[in-house]
């Protein structure tokens, strides 16, 4: 079995938990700390891995790259599924609340008519008024990069602490 | 491990410094009104809690990361210029990668034991993010050089 078929099942537990905690109302205020839910979840992903893998002379910190970039995109994926219904139900899907910010940038720019109108309708395409598809695949996008990121972060972690030689 | 400054320490060190610019360049295009500031704002909301009572400011606005954010962003970048030179270090890091907890011990006590001020939220950060560079640094250079390896084999 190749390292990276021994990554999947580490990838995706971490990336579950990472992702269900961080979709949770209140409980994703955690990731406030510096994505700390996702940096955890990264975390468990290289415990599980390095247990899975037995002891190496030399700490597998690229490995551990590979494993976090994994688990930052099944949380990603988790958490924007998991979220869905309270979106749907609370009317803040993708970038709701922020965009009505960008709106109110946009009129105090002192924009031409014309450049105010084209952005103010592709910030409408983002959800200004609530749930958008649109807005949700972007945020999802978001989400990719920034939890991929911080799990890429939190894996190398794990694997300099808990490797054992 | 040998650990030389090739291709993916400068990718490492350039993507670094484009995140730190990214911060300073949203609370600038923000300070424009331009709406794209928005973007990375709201990208970097779900990472920290953009509080601007615990924010720098800059052009006027509050910068896209609290205090520890930007200590920990700060850290990072200063570690990655800082340990290739600095060989003891570097080498007491990574014979015994544990030690790496201890640069933590003073952010976390700062989290919980006391109450904080700006000046001990960004050190404590910049503290803890400072050896930690050299771990991800290490990992980029293994990546490089397993690709390196498959591209060598015939």
């Amino acid at each position: 079995m190749s390292s990276s078929d021994n990554m999947l099942k580490p990838a995706l537990i971490g990336g579950v938990v990472a992702g269900f905690l961080s979709a949770i109302p209140i409980i994703n205020c955690i990731n406030c700390a510096c994505c700390a839910l996702v940096v955890g979840g990264g975390f468990l992903a290289a415990a599980l891995y390095l247990n899975d893998r037995g002891p190496s002379p030399q700490p597998p910190y690229g490995e551990g790259a590979i494993l976090g970039i994994l688990t930052g995109a099944v949380s990603a994926f988790v958490s924007t599924l998991i979220s869905l219904p309270f979106q749907l139900f609370m009317g803040t899907g993708g970038f709701g609340g922020g965009m009505e910010e960008a709106l109110d940038a946009l009129e105090d720019a002192n924009l031409p008519p014309e450049t105010y109108e084209a952005l103010a309708q592709m910030i409408e395409m983002f959800g200004g008024g609530g749930f958008s598809a649109f807005g949700l695949i972007v945020g999802f996008f978001f989400s990719l990069v920034i939890s991929g990121i911080f799990a890429m972060l939190g894996s190398i972690l794990g694997v300099a602490v808990l490797h054992k030689g | 491990m040998l650990l030389q400054r090739d291709t993916s320490y400068w990718l490492l060190l350039s993507a670094s410094m484009l995140w730190l610019a990214m911060l300073l360049g949203a609370a600038w295009t923000r300070s424009l009104g331009w709406p794209v500031a928005e973007f990375v704002y709201l990208a970097l909301d779900p990472v920290c809690h953009q509080m601007p009572g615990r924010s720098f400011f800059c052009f006027g606005e509050p910068l896209a990361a609290c205090h520890r954010c930007v200590g920990l962003y700060v850290g990072f970048v200063a570690g990655l210029l800082v340990l290739p030179h600095w060989h003891g270090l570097r080498r007491a890091l990574l014979d015994q990668p544990r030690r790496l907890l201890l640069f933590s011990i003073p952010m976390l006590a700062d989290v919980f034991l006391w109450e904080n001020i700006w000046q001990t939220r960004v050190l404590t950060g910049f503290l803890a993010a400072f050896p930690f560079s050299l771990f991800v640094w290490a990992a980029f250079a293994q990546l490089a050089q397993q690709r390196q390896t498959v591209e060598d084999t015939p």
